[in-house]
């Protein structure tokens, strides 16, 4: 049997499997010394992220194959899913580094946080194009999605987990932009959040501790600064050439979230500035052809969801180089698809599904559209379009 | 859109580019300066074995707790619940371990060299800042044997008296400093990802001690200083070939282990630190000199004044009157004022330059610290009584060590070597980093001399001798007892007793030579009553630890009809023949003229019936043990011609008591049966006792 659906865009899914791939090696390296500390075994991390990375492609494969319109019908039982989760951690959720984010699900933990990402984006992708006549009308076309994304961002928010939180504000400005919304309000909008934004950021002494950090980390180089002076060191004792997969010296307790967040500074140690322009260039790669699949969609649903979740994808991977090079305060994002976690890797692996099956449907439909074209010259009688 | 990310992108890059590829020295400097540290690795410090390998000084390690408070403080840690689950283990005040805790740095000692289960359980706590790393502690394996020979160390592990102090750099070793990698923990790291374990040791030391033969010699020494209730004592054994040094004891002992419990003044080295007026014992190398210098023979003559010698304004005693006595004689009694003759023969300065020869008076250069060079005025500030109390071994100060070195050279033929104790220095590995070779410091006196002086000597061990008590039984022996006064500090008077006895053995091929000296004793003071067992002791383990053969199976190998040029005795394993080689006359004979006729040795033992046959080109049949009953050829019968000597033994009859404890010097040997045909022309009661009372009082 065929893995991969006819049609879908090979390049695309080239960079998001090797993403995968040097994730799954890299929290090895990364990690293994401290899973050692830790639980007593090396592999714990390994074992784990590789699991991940299977359940994650074979579902991205079996998502690829469903037909991505199928998902408008469970918009809102998943919204309300996110919701009742979401409330659910906040009930009874585990906690690591001073957030409530998980729920134990056996063995492991569920993140329901990036369970929301997707379910946003179906929401939004749905709703925007239902209302799509009267996208430019505050109270239809802005209103409704500030309703049920912010009531879902509260949830996240409280855990908290605000890198996620701006996360997915971006997101919404983002396609409701794309959905045709007027700018107008969205710069009112932005008027009104980014001051709030602002509150919430300076509001919490952690969090505008780690703002101050991330200006002049030198400052409290033993505290707040700590991290990322770190993760500077890890990428000038990588130089050019990096010291080798498995070489890095800063995983030895010296950088902290080595194998989660800060994963892109131990690429930068062991891999060098050429690790670096790989991730860069799978990344590049990534958003460049999953903007291309969306473009391609058959309908606006599928474009507005193809976008949404190509520029999520591509801004959280933005963010999360940004923080860990120090050109962003610290959010606490992982790097998609190479960072240590489950929830994130398979619901991750599971929007790339989605958008390989929008890119399949996109060939598909300008094969047909150019064997039309042909046909109409030289064969009467062309196969009928599928889906 | 995508423009935008494509900035974000190149900003990335961008960024990763100044980060990883643009030289930042803050950058550069804070990753060395977290990633590397600079281990010290303390060496181990070396051992040190006797002759046979036996560890005599060893370092052993031994856990020790230290804390870091910062890490403490950095990690949130309370150094009160700390020092709570600290306190029970370690059996210290929770305050005090709190307090030191709450210290600013980055170490701070908690407890030192602690047993190694309380070292475990407070590891397997994984107390934040607390660790526990290993220390050496220096032990002393056999406790007091040789002290003051080793030395100690301090606690900073330094080298304070003896070997310890000598060879302190040796056994030290270089510390080294490697640059290893840290991880963020503060634990330090190899590339491989193994903490740094390799071991850095200090050269241990393998010495010419036998500890066999020191214990013996402790023992000994230990026994009579009790018994004679003596302040404090000596002896060295030293391979009269080499100048080696097999023991050396001190007495009282001292336990390097705990040497701080000891009085400072039991720390040092007797055999080298202790300057004693050693009486008679000078009166060999007196002699040995004489002969050398050709102004006596063994046989001149000398009238001993019946006891009392005028000598410029003073008048020089015998503890015995005597009248005409050769040298021999004059040896054997410990005449003084025999000996004062023969040094008016050579002269003050031929005296002092020959003692001088012999090594008095200065330091013989021994590998261990603290020696004394004694005392020996130059010749030209003598009065003229002190040509005569040099002459008997008043008035010059020496020590054990320079005693041990002059009579090597007469038992080796004449070869005066510098005393050794450390044989090698050997690297860690094993390999030899230095080999002391014996070094011969001058010939002192001919071979030939030597060999008159071994004989001369060995009569002193002979019945009407000084030295009976002394006696080896299964070997020869040759020796000289000291009796000499001693200056009480407190009163300015001669009070005190120095007593000595000093030898060799066996004659015929000589091993080891033996001082041994005992300081005050209280008891009794004969050099050969105190001190004469010590040596019968110490030789007899000395010659038997050596492998010398005992007497009755040296002459069962008697070669028969040898020429004999040289001593016939020496056993094969012996290096003495060749170390003496130049034909000095070694052995048997002994200095002593084979006897031209049969002489009577009924009633002799074994032993003397041997040596007064010493020379005599005949094969001798041994039969039975005991005394002597049978002989033949008859007594009188001449012996050049005669082929074979038979000599039967059997038990006496009635016990005769030689060796009866107590007994005093003189009269229990008379009581022997050999007595009665000892060739010496002195009388049965010249069993001189070889004290000698100083005349009047010396400046």
């Amino acid at each position: 049997m065929n893995l991969v659906p006819r049609g879908v865009d090979r390049a695309l899914l080239l960079s998001v499997v090797s993403l995968v791939v040097l994730g799954v090696t890299m929290v090895y390296s990364a990690g293994g010394i401290y899973a050692a500390d830790l639980h007593g075994d090396r592999l714990f991390f390994l074992q784990r992220q590789a699991l991940f990375a299977g359940v994650g492609l074979a579902g991205m494969a079996v998502v690829a194959r469903i037909p991505y319109q199928a998902y408008r019908r469970w918009t809102y039982p998943a919204l309300g899913l996110v919701a009742v989760l979401l409330l659910a951690v906040l009930a009874f959720g585990t906690s690591a580094g001073g957030a409530t984010r998980w729920l134990p699900l056996g063995p492991f933990q569920l993140q329901p946080s990036e369970l929301a990402k997707p379910v946003l984006l179906v929401y939004l992708a749905y709703s925007l194009e239902k209302k799509q006549e009267l996208i430019e009308t505050f109270a239809v076309g802005i209103l409704p999605h500030l309703v049920v994304v912010g009531t879902i961002l509260a949830l996240i928010l409280v855990e908290p987990d605000f890198g996620t939180t701006m996360t997915i504000a971006a997101i919404l400005f983002a396609m409701m932009f794309v959905a045709g919304t007027r700018p107008r309000h969205l710069l009112a909008l932005g008027a009104v959040g980014a001051p709030a934004a602002y509150f919430v950021l300076m509001g919490a002494e952690y969090r505008r501790k780690r703002m101050m950090a991330f200006w002049d980390p030198w400052a409290d180089r033993e505290g707040t600064g700590y991290q990322l002076i770190q993760s500077w060191l890890s990428f000038h004792g990588g130089g050019v050439t990096g010291l080798g997969l498995g070489n890095g010296l800063q995983k030895l307790h010296f950088l902290p979230a080595a194998h989660t967040d800060f994963i892109f500074a131990v690429i930068g140690e062991e891999l060098g500035l050429a690790g670096v322009a790989l991730v860069l260039g799978l990344f590049g790669t990534l958003v460049y052809r999953g903007a291309r699949c969306a473009s391609f969609a058959p309908d606006l649903f599928g474009r507005l969801l193809g976008t949404g979740i190509t520029f999520m994808i591509g801004l959280q991977a933005c963010f999360n180089m940004g923080v860990v090079t120090g050109m962003l305060p610290t959010k606490g994002l992982t790097l998609p698809f190479v960072s240590y976690g489950g929830s994130s890797l398979v619901f991750g692996l599971a929007m790339v599904g989605v958008l390989l099956n929008i890119s399949a449907q996109a060939s598909r439909r300008s094969a047909t559209t150019k064997r039309e074209s042909e046909a109409r010259a030289d064969h009467p009688d062309p196969e009928p379009v599928g889906a | 859109m995508l423009g935008l990310f494509a900035l974000a992108l190149a900003a990335v890059l961008g960024r990763a580019v100044w980060l990883s590829a643009v030289p930042n020295e803050q950058l550069s400097a804070a990753l060395r300066r977290q990633q590397q540290a600079t281990v010290k690795l303390n060496p181990r410090r070396g051992r040190i074995q006797d002759r046979a390998g036996r560890d005599l000084a060893v370092s052993v390690t031994v856990p020790s707790v230290f804390a870091d408070p910062q890490f403490l403080v950095e990690t949130g840690g309370d150094p009160v619940d700390v020092a709570a689950r600290l306190a029970p283990l370690l059996d210290l005040p929770a305050a005090d371990l709190a307090k030191a805790l709450r210290a600013p740095g980055r170490f701070v000692w908690l407890a030192r060299q602690v047993p190694t289960d309380v070292a475990t359980a407070i590891e397997e706590l994984r107390l934040p800042g607390v660790r526990v790393t290993d220390e050496f502690e220096r032990r002393y394996p056999n406790g007091t044997l040789a002290g003051q020979v080793l030395g100690f160390t301090g606690t900073d592990g330094a080298g304070l008296e003896g070997l310890e102090k000598r060879f302190d750099s040796r056994l030290r070793g270089r510390e080294e400093r490697h640059t290893v990698l840290r991880d963020g923990k503060r634990r330090n790291i190899t590339p491989e990802g193994v903490a740094v374990t390799r071991e850095v040791q200090g050269d241990d030391l393998v010495l010419t001690l036998d500890r066999n033969i020191q214990f013996a010699a402790e023992q000994a020494l230990a026994e009579a200083v009790t018994k004679w209730e003596a302040r404090a004592g000596l002896v060295v054994v030293m391979d009269v070939q080499t100048g080696a040094v097999l023991a050396q004891a001190t007495a009282p002992p001292m336990d390097p282990n705990y040497f701080a419990r000891y009085d400072r003044s039991t720390w040092r080295d007797m055999s080298l630190s202790f300057n004693y007026e050693s009486g008679s014992v000078l009166k060999a190398f007196l002699i040995s000199s004489a002969l050398e210098a050709g102004v006596v023979t063994p046989d001149t003559r000398f009238d001993c004044e019946l006891g009392a010698y005028r000598f410029g304004r003073r008048t020089i005693h015998d503890s015995h009157p005597y009248g005409v006595l050769d040298v021999r004689e004059i040896l054997k009694v410990s005449s003084n004022i025999g000996t004062t003759k023969v040094a008016e023969r050579l002269g003050a300065e031929a005296v002092w330059s020959w003692y001088r020869a012999w090594g008095f008076g200065q330091p013989t250069g021994i590998d261990l610290p603290g020696e004394s060079g004694g005392i020996l005025r130059h010749w030209k500030s003598w009065y003229p009584i002190d040509l005569a109390t040099h002459a008997f071994g008043q008035g010059v100060s020496v020590t054990g060590l320079q005693i041990a070195a002059a009579l090597s050279a007469v038992a080796n033929g004449g070869r005066l070597m510098r005393p050794y104790i450390v044989q090698e220095v050997r690297s860690p590995d094993g390999s030899v980093v230095e080999r002391t070779e014996p070094t011969e410091v001058r010939r002192v006196i001919s071979p030939g001399t030597a060999a008159e002086m071994r004989g001369m000597m060995a009569g002193v061990m002979e019945e009407g001798g000084t030295g009976t008590l002394a006696r080896l039984d299964d070997y020869t022996a040759a020796g000289k007892t000291g009796t000499a006064q001693k200056v009480n500090p407190e009163t300015g008077r001669y009070q005190f007793w120095v007593s000595s006895f000093v030898g060799f053995a066996p004659v015929e091929d000589p091993r080891v030579a033996i001082v041994v000296t005992l300081d005050e004793p209280r008891r009794h003071h004969y050099g050969g009553t105190v001190a004469g067992p010590v040596f019968r002791a110490v030789g007899r383990q000395a010659l038997t630890t050596l492998d010398v053969d005992p007497l009755p199976d040296r002459m069962a190998r008697l070669p028969v009809n040898t020429p004999a040029p040289a001593g016939p005795a020496a056993p094969p394993s012996s290096p003495a023949l060749a170390g003496a080689g130049s034909g000095s006359g070694t052995a048997a004979a002994a200095g002593e003229l084979p006897p031209a006729v049969m002489p009577d040795l009924r009633g002799a033992s074994l032993r003397e019936a041997l040596r007064r046959l010493a020379g005599v080109q005949a094969r001798i049949d041994l039969e039975g043990s005991g005394v002597l009953t049978e002989q033949h050829p008859a007594p009188g019968a001449r012996l050049a011609g005669i082929s074979s000597v038979r000599l039967a033994f059997a038990p006496p009859a009635p016990p005769p008591p030689p060796s009866a404890p107590g007994g005093g010097l003189g009269s229990a040997p008379v009581a022997a049966p050999g007595a009665a045909a000892a060739p010496a022309a002195t009388p049965g009661r010249v069993g001189s006792p070889g004290a000698h009372r100083r005349e009047g009082d010396l400046p």
